[in-house]
């Protein structure tokens, strides 16, 4: 079992959100983050001090996958949020100890 | 009695097993009342009177080793009393039980060890027992000080006992409420529901009310009886009714109400299984068919059965605060204030601190005049002071009485009130409660209590409504972008009827911003509002999500995005007021659903439309770019090496710098443009045209000082239209002493990669002959035999020009917006027509995406003048035909 931890551009969320979907994934956490990478310097030399932008808003999704599926997970992601320009965001992918769904107490796969 | 450990009594084994079977029966034939549709009224006095009967039994069975003699002296000197909903006789299935057991703890050592008996065996039976054994001295002094035990014993009712003890009991508890002591009891009962009140959630449209305690539930009515023992002697709504407390519509509106929520109270007890009060989101949804609820293509079941509960609860809050309203104590302070230190505002009214109300004698003749009547709220909102809620039962019969057609004097007084800036939110909400809001807007009767059945709304469509009204208010202090916009809303009251109208379409099978468009429409004629008005509003109404899906959907760096938005929106203003509109609506929504992490998207959208429309970001440049800008060119005038330079001139040319110049100018681009400007006595004319590896663009620059009327910014144009350029972007400014600095992005479709030095500077020398009056502009375009119209991007969008004229932009310059497709030589085409216009460009900003051209000028007259309001539609005519003659001429070539 794997996490994905995928920080992506706000207005792609919908597209890997259907994407994902249809890649069979099942279950997805949202949360509305901030950050800033390499995108951040190329922002501010256009933009005077009114605009002095130093986190930008990004979307952070978590799906946790099977090792069979993480593969296309990854790909689908990586097809969708994908614009070629600085600051599409990036994927982290972590080994996962356990899973365990709270309200069965069922564990591993089948509480995903 | 044998004092061994009763669980090992067989007897006692076999009689605790039998009362549990008989409470269980006893639920049993409640549940069959309940579901074979008796009604709640008749479930709850089943449940009652078993209970009483359970009850009286365990107590005679804790009796049953006492002598006859003693049995017979305890039930001449005690009681057991049932209070609360029990006292009532109207007990809900699984509700706990309230007793009081009255003695005298020091004699009646035997009844007190009776009821420990009963009532251990009450919890092992399965009844909740709440109870409390006393003295009746010790009993009233704990009602003086505990407003939920005083409340309880309004309804008291002996179960097993004294008669003699109870009813002089009742009679001492009714003496130490009513009369003299009537307004600390009164004080006491709205303290403590109003903190129950708050505590369950403040509104009565709420998404997951308590039945009991929430505002409008069962609590309110109660509070009604408990008031009416203490005034009138009675908490029967039948005899408060024969007492004149209450209108019998009244009544009939209580009784309606609490029939609809004991029946959802017993649904909510019988399913669960245990005292469950809060209507949850998954019962609302189980229970609105078995209530009786079917639904509509627009409405589901559950959204139908919502509304009718917020009806019935908005019903009982509204009917408890009016009747709560009557039966204030009078307060001498009140009285005196009104009589003495009050003054008049004008012949009819009277003002205090606190409120206002009709002179002696005036109130007839307010309440025959609905202009008089909205004078009196739009007085109360500009001395921020109430309309007393006693005249609500006044108010209301009279306005239904007017006639449906509105006069305009009316039309006038209203959307006066709604300028309001401070205060408006109470002031719409006392309008509501008084029937003038829906007399002035009857749109918003079909939004009342409307449930919006998702994850997102925590309000109906009403309560949503009226907070986003409090909403700019918050927002109108904020020190954001946001803040700002609020405050600089030219036209509040037009912001606030958008918001009131901007949800009235819902519960309609057609999206609700269309219907809500053709509501505002209606409400906008019968107001009487202006055409521009009228556009603005319905535009609101109309587009009033589109901002959200922008933000939050879409790329918001994406140049075409900006323009194509800007083009829709037209003008700052209306930007501004959708972007607070929007701000307030989803605040409006509930907590937490605006997060700042939207806030900035959607200020992204907002600043960048703005600068798209007016050339300059929201609010000016801010002052501390400028001191760094001052300081760092003072480090570089203090080297051996630099030219001599005035600071103070240079301060000022800092200081006249435009916020959108700024905006677009990288710090160490600033500092050798303000170098150039330094040396333009020793180089009047500075060109340079320099190709950017990068963007393959040519970028020319031109510094000088311009002549009022010598269309310096035509003759650039021009002269870059004829050498075969397109203009993808300019950002021209003008500082203090009419120094020009300006900057083109062009192409040259003549060179497909890098654009040779020789190239580059026969621009620079075309620039220099024009600019220095040694060629004309017409003299260039001969020598180089130059189509002017090839178009660059043939026609792949087809919509019209457009041509916006704004003249509240800019404190000092009338802003024209030019929307059109592209075509090499359009900009040489607007900078003549504008020259032709006898107008100055002071400031250009020209941004092209692939065939979309949005130009923002600002423009002043040869006098320096705005445009004169009457000249408006002159100047846009003017710009629009020279477009279409300009089509018409290359229009056929362009797609070649």
């Amino acid at each position: 079992m794997k996490k994905i931890e995928a920080v992506i551009r706000h207005y792609k969320l919908e597209d890997v959100k259907n994407a994902l979907t249809q890649a069979k994934v099942e279950g997805m956490t949202v949360t509305e983050v901030r950050g800033f990478g390499r995108q951040r310097g190329h922002k501010e030399m256009y933009r005077g001090a009114e605009y002095t932008v130093d986190f930008l808003p990004k979307v952070k999704i978590e799906v946790v996958v099977t090792e069979s599926l993480l593969k296309e997970a990854v790909e689908t992601i990586m097809r969708v949020a994908r614009t070629g320009q600085i600051g599409d965001g990036k994927i982290f992918i972590t080994d996962l100890a356990e899973v365990i769904r709270i309200r069965t107490g069922e564990t591993g796969e089948s509480a995903m | 009695m044998t004092t061994a450990s009763p669980l090992l009594d067989p007897e006692f084994e076999q009689g605790l097993q039998a009362r549990k079977e008989r409470l269980r029966t006893l639920r049993e034939a409640a549940r069959e009342a309940h579901v074979s549709g008796r009604s709640a009224l008749q479930t709850a006095s089943l449940m009652s009177r078993g209970t009483d009967q359970l009850l009286i039994e365990l107590l005679t069975g804790s009796l049953a080793g006492l002598s006859d003699a003693d049995r017979d002296m305890l039930y001449e000197g005690t009681a057991m009393i049932a209070v609360g909903g029990t006292g009532r006789g109207e007990l809900a299935p699984y509700s706990d039980v309230d007793l009081l057991f009255l003695c005298d703890l020091r004699s009646d050592l035997m009844f007190v060890r009776a009821v420990q008996s009963m009532v251990r065996s009450c919890w092992d039976t399965g009844l909740q027992l709440g109870h409390r054994v006393a003295s009746p001295a010790d009993a009233l002094e704990f009602a003086g000080q505990d407003p939920v035990f005083a409340t309880a014993l309004v309804e008291m009712r002996l179960l097993w006992g004294s008669t003699r003890l109870f009813d002089s009991f009742r009679a001492a508890f009714v003496r130490r409420i009513s009369r003299g002591h009537y307004r600390g009891f009164y004080d006491s009962c709205l303290k403590a529901r109003e903190a129950e009140r708050l505590q369950y959630g403040g509104t009565e449209r709420q998404l997951e009310p308590e039945i009991k305690r929430s505002p409008g539930g069962l609590r309110d009515i109660q509070l009604v009886r408990w008031l009416g023992l203490a005034r009138f002697g009675t908490p029967n709504l039948d005899l408060l009714r024969r007492s004149d407390a209450l209108s019998a519509e009244d009544v009939q509106t209580l009784l309606d109400a609490q029939e609809f929520l004991q029946r959802i109270r017993a649904e909510l007890h019988f399913h669960a299984g245990r005292a469950q009060e809060i209507l949850t989101r998954d019962e609302q949804l189980r229970m609105a068919e078995p209530m009786g609820f079917a639904g509509t293509p627009a409405q589901r079941p559950v959204e139908q059965f919502m509304q009718r509960f917020f009806r019935h609860a908005s019903a009982v809050a509204d009917v408890v605060s009016r009747f709560v309203e009557r039966e204030r104590p009078r307060r001498w302070r009140t009285v005196l204030e009104r009589m003495v230190l009050s003054r008049r505002d004008n012949e009819v009214f009277r003002v205090t601190a606190r409120e206002i109300f009709p002179a002696p004698g005036q109130l007839p003749l307010v309440l025959r005049d609905p202009e008089r009547l909205f004078q009196w709220f739009e007085l109360a909102g500009s001395y921020g002071v109430r309309v007393p809620d006693e005249f609500t039962d006044r108010i209301r019969p009279a306005c239904q009485a007017f006639p449906r057609a509105i006069p305009p004097a009316v039309a006038r007084r209203f959307l006066s009130l709604l300028q309001t800036e401070r205060g408006l939110e109470p002031l719409l909400r006392q309008l509501a409660a008084n029937g003038l809001l829906t007399y002035i807007l009857p749109e918003f009767e079909q939004i009342q209590c409307l449930l919006q059945f998702n994850q997102y709304h925590a309000f109906t469509v009403d309560e949503h409504t009226l907070r986003t009204i409090g909403e700019v208010e918050q927002l109108r202090s904020q020190p954001t972008a946001l803040g700002q916009a609020a405050r600089d809303v030219k036209n509040p009251a037009l912001l606030h009827l958008s918001l009131l109208l901007h949800d009235a379409g819902k519960g309609q099978v057609e999206d609700h911003s269309i219907v809500g468009e053709r509501l505002a429409r209606d409400v906008g004629t019968r107001l009487g509002l202006s055409k521009t008005d009228m556009e603005t509003l319905c535009f609101l109404v109309r587009h009033h999500l589109d901002m959200t899906l922008l933000a939050f959907r879409r790329d918001l760096q994406d140049p075409a995005l900006l323009i194509t938005f800007a083009r829709q929106i037209g003008n700052v203003e209306t930007l501004r007021l959708l972007f607070v509109h929007t701000a307030a609506d989803m605040l409006a929504v509930g907590p937490n659903t605006f997060t700042s992490w939207k806030e900035d998207l959607l200020t992204q959208l907002y600043q960048g439309t703005y600068e798209s429309l007016s050339g300059g970001p929201p609010g000016g440049a801010g002052e501390e770019r400028r001191r760094e800008l001052s300081r760092a060119w003072n480090n570089l005038a203090a080297e051996p090496s630099a030219p001599p330079s005035d600071p103070s001139d240079i301060g000022d040319l800092i200081d006249s710098l435009p916020a959108h110049y700024l905006a677009h100018t990288a710090d160490a681009q600033v500092l050798s443009d303000l170098a150039s400007v330094n040396q333009l006595g020793l180089v009047p004319l500075r060109i340079r045209a320099i190709y950017d590896e990068e963007s393959r663009l040519v970028e020319v620059l031109v510094i000088t000082r311009d002549r009022p009327g010598s269309g310096v910014f035509s003759r650039i144009c021009g002269t870059l239209t004829a050498r075969g350029l397109s203009i993808l972007a300019a950002n021209i400014c003008t500082t203090h002493r009419q120094v020009i600095i300006d900057r083109f992005t062009v192409k040259d479709p003549d060179f497909s990669g890098h654009i040779p030095p020789f190239r580059l500077r026969e621009i620079e020398d075309s620039l220099r002959q024009v600019l220095e009056d040694q060629v004309s502009v017409e003299e260039m375009f001969r020598r180089n035999r130059r189509l002017t119209g090839a178009s660059s991007a043939g026609g792949l969008c087809h919509e019209p020009a457009r041509v916006v004229i704004d003249n509240q932009v800019s404190e000092s310059a009338t802003v024209i917006d030019v929307f059109a497709n592209d075509a090499r030589g359009l900009l040489y085409l607007i900078a003549k027509t504008l020259f032709d216009l006898e107008l100055s460009v002071n400031l250009a900003k020209i941004t092209t995406h692939v065939d979309q051209v949005l130009d923002v000028f600002y423009v002043t007259t040869r006098e320096g003048s705005k445009v004169a309001e009457g000249d408006e539609a002159h100047v846009e005519q003017g710009i629009l035909q020279a477009i279409q003659q300009f089509n018409r001429q290359y229009g056929a070539s362009a797609g070649l």
